[in-house]
């Protein structure tokens, strides 16, 4: 049965439990993940003899992350609601969690690929035109799936401009025509990039690209991009990004009418 | 530290974990191959890994490694 998780103490045991020889995982949340979506009432948990879930409630779906120790093994749950997860793989072949989620009628959606960046030498940086926060709340829901797209909430995007982590481009007249939203870790990776679409063409992700690596020169930089994007691949591309050998290949399973609904949460 | 390199090389083959010090800041290995040496290291070594100790700085180089296991068998 699905819980609810209502204090980040329950995480660790949860995950330690399965952390043994041949798990197999997608994703894996960082603690800041974890307390994110807890104070915001957002992460449910199923628990079973073969693995563990993770599932992160949006409005209109539900993000899976698992830990599965035996995929003989399966839940007794079918999700209530449309279920999105990724299984990223090094290499060409088949994620070995694959075959699981199929059986559980998960299918592919799209593949990404990743694509990375070395160190660079420093370079001057642009200064940064001011734009609203609503403005690049409303370029980025326009632009992206919001079950594939990793769409930031609010409270997330303001954390990302107070920090520097938006770069932006206007039209001269405070109209904003692209955006790039970037996180800083052991790699720096380019999250999101949106150009509104009458200004497509036009160079603006490339410039947009260009203050991204002025900014993260002194750290390694990549970013997941949709495998058949050939224009927003030849941007990266240019832009000193290369494949990798990292793929992965999202998956859905839309909601079936058996399955849990929220009266079973604790 | 014999047992932890034949871990290392037999979860990530073809990483040079004698030498390389920015494993995961330099992309070798990912979170995912993280969780695949914890798994080991926690049955080979009997220890206990939480979610707040699989951080990158934990996980940089061999000697990181083996600090941190040290730390949980103290």
């Amino acid at each position: 049965m699905l819980a609810q998780i209502h204090d980040y103490s329950q995480i660790s045991p949860l995950v330690s439990a399965c952390l043994r020889p041949g798990v197999l995982t997608n994703c894996v949340l960082t603690p800041e993940d974890y307390r994110r979506e807890i104070a915001a009432g957002t992460l449910l948990h199923l628990q079973w003899a073969g693995g563990l879930v993770f599932l992160r409630r949006r409005e209109d779906f539900d993000l899976l992350n698992f830990y599965l120790n035996d995929p003989a093994r399966l839940p007794d749950w079918q999700p209530a609601r449309e279920t999105v997860l990724e299984l990223p793989r090094r290499g060409s072949g088949a994620s070995p969690a694959a075959a699981f989620w199929e059986t559980l009628g998960f299918f592919p959606l799209l593949n990404r690929v990743r694509l990375s960046r070395p160190k660079l030498p420093e370079t001057p940086a642009d200064p940064q035109a001011e734009i609203s926060l609503a403005q690049a709340m409303s370029l980025l829901t326009s632009s992206f799936d919001p079950r594939t797209g990793c769409l930031p909430a609010a409270e997330w995007l303001a954390e990302d401009f107070h920090a520097g982590r938006v770069l932006v481009k206007t039209d001269g007249a405070d109209k904003l025509i692209g955006l790039l939203r970037y996180s800083r870790g052991s790699a720096a990776e380019i999250r999101h990039l949106a150009v509104a679409p009458a200004f497509r063409g036009q160079g603006v992700a490339k410039s947009l690209v260009a203050q991204f690596n002025s900014a993260t020169f002194a750290s390694r930089a990549q970013v997941w991009v949709r495998e058949d994007y050939a224009a927003a691949r030849s941007v990266y591309e240019n832009s000193g990004f290369s494949p990798d050998g990292w793929i992965s290949t999202v998956y859905t399973k839309e909601c079936t009418q058996n399955g849990s609904t929220d009266e079973d949460f604790k | 530290m014999d047992q932890l390199m034949k871990i290392l090389s037999e979860c990530c083959p073809g990483v040079d974990f004698e030498q390389e010090q920015n494993l995961v800041d330099d992309g070798i290995i990912t979170s995912l191959d993280i969780v695949t040496i914890v798994s080991e290291i926690m049955e080979v070594f009997d220890i206990e890994i939480s979610v707040d100790d699989l951080m990158p700085e934990h996980f940089n180089s061999t000697q990181a490694m083996f600090r941190l296991i040290e730390e949980k068998r103290a």
